[in-house]
């Protein structure tokens, strides 16, 4: 019987193997794993043999079912594979280009705020519609002080004005968290001014503020290298040199090498090597003071960033003008990231 | 500002050991910024005083001639030349072969109409220090021929310009004078005192009365005679020259002269026509007034002016009057000295619409202590051009607000703050000296006393003092240091970070556009669609367009009617201010500008994109609810609500059918508002994990038929009111339009405690039928 039970092996092998078409093995199936099939009735007549023959013949019989079977199956799947209907497309069709973006300042304001965001910094914002308080007072800018006439204010018909800079968030975030403290502020500004290339009445800043005990004009000179490190990719050449903002004391104008001619000077930085990129300085004692912030304990810097500026040097825009123009086709190369 | 470093080399001892060019650069650092650097002369090259021998006409033009010069060479030298002023005898300057001039080429031996000519004589243009080229410029007689003309006229000079900005706290920086006294600090040289004339016996008084001692600080006055020269000489022409002045006469080029010297304005009256000389408010008048510029001024109510007892003279502090100027035949002047409020200047000057160099320097808050140097300052250089003035009264004085020093303590602790590194109690006196201020050392702080020229606002506490120290010790000596480490979280807002989430997420997930528009509506637009803001807030001091936007939208549709100009199919977005009464709200806005007939799947995917970012970011499902938006130009019919938590936080609608087809024909405009701080003030929801059933679930699909017109919205409330044990939810599957709207429905039936068994299923199927057909509906197994 096992002679028989391995002929039968072969037999079916060779017929699986030349069987090409579903219905063939079908036949090959019923022939050999059937009711009636040969192997069937050697099961049946497992009964009449003694105990050692019938375990024999018992496993070989089922060893040999169920590879017949499995090679039913692999087969099968072999021939519907190739038979079914063939997946049938052109995999060298063009992708859509047309993706959302966002806004050039968007894009620069997260880049700086990220790398604040590392270095401890929480991101505060402030209404656009500010009150004489926040705009100027509370800075340090009284009433007859001409950085009033500096900055052209857009009035409101209720007292307030259109905010001219970022700073007022500096007021509104010592009032609000105390000392220490650690913001930046990104948003939009006004001034009064005429519209040209150059020139727009509405632009982006990102005002950064850092108060506590201790804080000195050299962590002030290390905390903006390394934010234009951040910025830039790589360390900077940095200088400090004096600026006149009423709400710091002493107020710097930071430059930077000129990324331009590299320091060697150009017409961009007025062949001087070094282009002004950031107004900054020690927080006027008056302003700390005005927001409950005792300048005997506490001492701190503030340093604003034009972002629009950034956004244009970094996207090689020449009129600033694009910026606000909602015009799709300048605004649609920007990207994300 | 242009600033002559000739005359700065006056006032500082050994200066011709500083190197001037690197020294600018250093002041920049330390004091101001300098915005140019120029080098003047170094185009003047050989350039000789000559005297005209001979003058005669060119035989071949009927304008130029021919002369011959003594240039002090071997031979008299032939020179062919146009100008008309030529004279034997005459001291020229005179360019020799090889030398040059300005705007003109190297100076080579050419052929002029047949004569060879040997050099070129100059006109003062030509040598840079004046516009004049109306002729050659005759030179005194006293000057050497042959010798090189710089010998004589300082025309080599580095003239640098200094940023008017950066010295806008610096009163004291707004005249030579002044900027060598930072230079003398910076390069540690000492500065030199000003020669002046002091020996006035005069006792004559004048009358000078002031009447508004609020706004005029102090006003000095003399009277000077005799004066008969009516030009400055020529190294003072070339002074003001180079410092963006012109040369005009003596006595007025003496006044700007003292002004670019010592930064305080002087004004000349010709004293004969001057008596009392009163300083008041024009108060509730408004006056007519001829300027010094010839110019009919309307001067305002509340200016302060000068007056000859009642008739107006000047305008204080702004500009002279044309009834009391020096002329030709002045001989003797009113010299006024004198010191106003810088606010009130400021503001008198915006009111006029008038900034002259004086109010410009007044406005910055001048010391009035130099009024009476100014005086003897212009006695001194007078006498020096012309020796035969007399003094004819006493320096008239009136001196009603009386400026004391600044007195500043600065802790050593407050120092050590803010400059880390320490700096030894010599150092810190050392370099306040330097800069004119008193210091007293005490054990714990530095007693420091400003000069006058700096108590007028720039020096008022500790920090100001510190600034300093630290500008003069340098920024870049200062070694840069970090924080002190600080691990505590900190909370915040989540404004800007939520608003940015948003933007990236429609940016990623849609092909929409992220726009700013302005914060102001463009009024032809409000007139074109009939859109009535007139009640919104408004900015005063804008002329067109001033009316504040509380209506996102609007802004980005104006953006639409541009767009569609040149694309089909778009999506953009912003989130922006709006300003509402007295409040600010951060709207999201979107306008997805599509074709009409594809306009119900845009729609769909809008309300898709606002519940997929509201399940992204707070992990909540909004409600959209039918119902009126209060705005004219959206059909309503269209409007949906955006719930959260059962408020609302936006709208899904579109715009009125006039307006999108403005954009092209055929358009659809669908537009999304949220609002950012309703969202803000929504919490995420914390997901609790929930363990599936272990049983089987049954789906039964159902197809529910509706009139052609009726809301599937109807139908949803019907459905969830319907509550069976069995029932886990429903979702749609399938839409079919043809006489009916046939909606396919599927139900997922189950439990967490068995397997439902056939009658259990069953019984469902009958409840649900039963509940559809009670409510109208007609139902159809799918089987």
């Amino acid at each position: 019987m096992i002679e028989k039970l391995n002929i039968l092996r072969e037999k079916a092998q060779s017929e699986i193997n030349v069987s090409n078409d579903e219905q063939s093995l079908l036949k090959v199936k019923s022939t050999y794993l059937g009711k009636d099939s040969e192997i069937s009735s050697i099961m049946k007549q497992l009964k009449d043999l003694s105990i050692e023959e019938k375990k024999q013949v018992g496993q070989l019989s089922n060893e040999i079912k169920n590879e017949i079977s499995n090679l039913i199956k692999e087969k099968l799947s072999i021939i519907e594979a190739n038979s079914s209907k063939k997946i049938s497309f052109d995999h060298t069709m063009p992708v859509s280009d047309d993706t959302g973006t966002l806004h050039p300042i968007t894009i620069v304001a997260e880049e700086v705020v990220k790398i604040l965001k590392k270095m401890g910094f929480i991101i505060v914002t402030g209404p656009e519609m500010e009150s004489d308080y926040y705009n100027f007072e509370g800075l340090n800018i009284a009433e007859n002080h001409p950085a009033r006439d500096m900055q052209d204010t857009y009035w409101l018909e209720n007292g307030k004005l259109l905010r001219t800079h970022t700073s007022p968030c500096q007021v509104r975030a010592m009032e609000k968290y105390g000392a220490p403290l650690r913001i930046a502020a990104p948003g939009r500004c006004f001034r009064n001014e005429d519209l040209d290339a150059c020139h727009e009445n509405t632009f982006f800043q990102l005002e950064g503020m850092v108060i506590d005990k201790e804080v000195s004009i050299n962590n002030l000179i290390y905390v903006m290298k390394n934010i234009l490190k951040g910025i830039y990719n790589k360390d900077v050449e940095v200088r400090l040199r004096p600026g006149f903002f009423p709400f710091v004391e002493p107020g710097f104008e930071l430059d930077i090498k000129c990324p331009i001619c590299d320091g060697k000077g150009c017409p961009t930085c007025k062949n001087s090597g070094w282009s002004e990129l950031c107004p900054c300085g020690m927080v006027h004692p008056k302003v700390l003071e005005a927001s409950g912030i005792d300048p005997k304990v506490y001492s701190g810097f503030a340093f604003g960033i034009g972002l629009t500026r950034m956004a244009m040097f970094k996207y090689n825009i020449a009129d600033i003008r694009v910026l606000n123009s909602g015009n799709i086709n300048s605004l649609k190369q920007i990207g994300i990231e | 500002m242009y600033i002559s470093s000739n005359r700065l080399k006056k006032y500082i001892k050994n200066s011709d050991k500083i190197d001037w060019l690197s020294m600018w650069n250093k002041f920049t650092i330390h004091s101001a910024e300098i915005d140019g650097i120029e080098i003047k002369g170094s185009d003047i090259k050989n350039v000789v005083v000559a005297e005209i021998k001979t003058v005669e006409k060119h035989p071949n033009s009927d304008h130029l001639h021919v002369v011959t010069v003594d240039a002090g060479t071997n031979e008299d030298l032939t020179i062919v030349c146009g100008a008309p002023n030529l004279y034997v005898g005459m001291r020229v300057p005179c360019a020799l072969i090889g030398g040059s001039l300005k705007g003109l080429p190297k100076v080579e031996k050419i052929k002029l109409r047949g004569i060879e000519s040997n050099g070129v004589l100059a006109s003062e243009k030509e040598l840079g220090i004046s516009d004049n080229h109306t002729g050659i410029m005759e030179l005194d007689k006293s000057y050497q021929i042959g010798e090189d003309i710089k010998k004589y006229i300082p025309i080599d000079d580095i003239v640098v310009e200094i940023d008017n900005k950066s010295l806008t706290n610096r009163p004291d920086m707004w005249g030579h004078y002044g900027i060598a006294r930072e230079i003398a600090a910076i390069t540690g040289n000492a500065l030199l005192p000003l020669d002046i004339y002091d020996k006035i016996n005069e006792t004559k008084s004048l009358n000078i009365k002031v009447e508004d001692s609020v706004n005029c600080n102090r006003y000095s006055g003399i009277e000077i005679g005799n004066i008969s020269k009516k030009e400055a000489d020529i190294e003072m022409k070339v002074f003001l020259y180079y410092c963006g002045m012109r040369s005009v006469s003596l006595l007025v080029d003496l006044t700007n002269y003292l002004m670019l010297e010592l930064g305080t304005p002087m004004h000349a009256f010709d004293s004969k026509k001057v008596n009392n000389i009163v300083v008041k408010n024009t108060g509730d008048e408004e006056n007519k007034f001829v300027t010094l510029d010839n110019i009919e001024r309307t001067i305002p109510k509340n200016t302060l002016m000068i007056y000859d007892d009642n008739k107006p003279i000047a305008i204080a502090g702004i500009m002279g009057g044309i009834n009391s100027e020096i002329d030709e035949d002045t001989n003797s002047i009113l010299l006024e000295s004198a010191n106003f409020d810088a606010t009130f200047i400021r503001k008198s000057a915006v009111a006029l619409g008038l900034r002259t160099e004086a109010s410009t320097r007044y406005e910055k808050s001048l010391d009035p202590n130099l009024t009476i140097l100014a005086i003897k300052r212009f006695l001194y250089l007078l006498k020096e051009q012309d020796e035969e003035i007399t003094i004819n009264s006493r320096i008239e004085d009136v001196y009603p607000n009386v400026l004391t020093k600044k007195e500043v303590t600065l802790t050593k602790e407050m120092l050590r703050k803010y400059i880390d590194v320490s700096l030894d109690d010599e150092t810190v006196t050392s370099i306040l000296k330097s800069l004119d201020f008193e210091v007293e050392v005490k054990e714990n702080a530095y007693l420091v006393t400003a000069p006058t020229y700096r108590s007028t606002k720039d020096i008022t506490n500790e920090a100001d003092i510190i600034e300093e120290i630290a500008r003069i010790y340098g920024y870049d000596n200062l070694e840069p240091k970090p924080l002190k480490l600080d691990l505590v979280a900190r909370d915040g807002e989540n404004k800007y970070e939520l608003e940015y989430e948003i933007k990236k997420y429609i940016a990623t997930t849609t092909n929409f556009h992220e726009v700013h528009s302005y914060l102001w509506y463009q009024k032809d637009l409000l007139n074109k669609y009939n859109i009535n803001k007139d009640n919104n807030l408004k900015i005063t001091n804008k002329s067109d367009n001033n009316i504040l936007r509380d209506d996102l939208t609007i802004s980005l549709f104006e953006m639409c009617l541009e767009n569609s100009k040149y694309i089909n199919e778009y999506g953009i977005f912003e989130i922006g201010s709006c300003i509402k009464g007295d409040d600010e709200e951060r709207v999201l806005a979107i306008l997805n500008v599509c074709q009409e007939q594809s306009v119900d799947s845009h729609y769909h995917d809008l309300k898709q994109l606002i519940y997929n970012l509201i399940k992204t970011i707070r992990n909540k499902k909004v409600v959209f609810t039918p119902s009126n938006i209060d705005k004219s130009y959206l059909q309503n019919n269209y409007s949906l609500n955006i719930l959260l938590d059962d408020e609302v936080i936006g709208y899904i609608s579109l715009l009125d059918k006039k307006m999108a087809r403005d954009c092209h024909k055929k358009i659809a405009v669908v537009n999304v508002e949220l609002y950012i701080e309703k969202l803000l003030n929504v919490e995420k929801n914390n997901i609790k994990y929930v363990e599936p059933s272990k049983y089987p679930i049954t789906n039964i699909d159902y197809t529910i038929i509706l009139e052609k017109d009726e809301l599937y919205n109807n139908l949803e409330q019907v459905l969830n009111k319907y509550n069976h044990k069995y029932l886990l939810n429903y979702q749609l599957i399938d839409t079919y339009e043809d006489t009916v709207k046939k909606i396919t429905i599927r139900f997922n039936i189950g439990s967490y405690n068995k397997t439902l068994t056939g009658n259990e299923i069953t019984e469902f199927q009958n409840d649900l039928i039963k509940y559809i057909r009670e409510n109208k509906y007609d139902i159809v197994d799918n089987k």
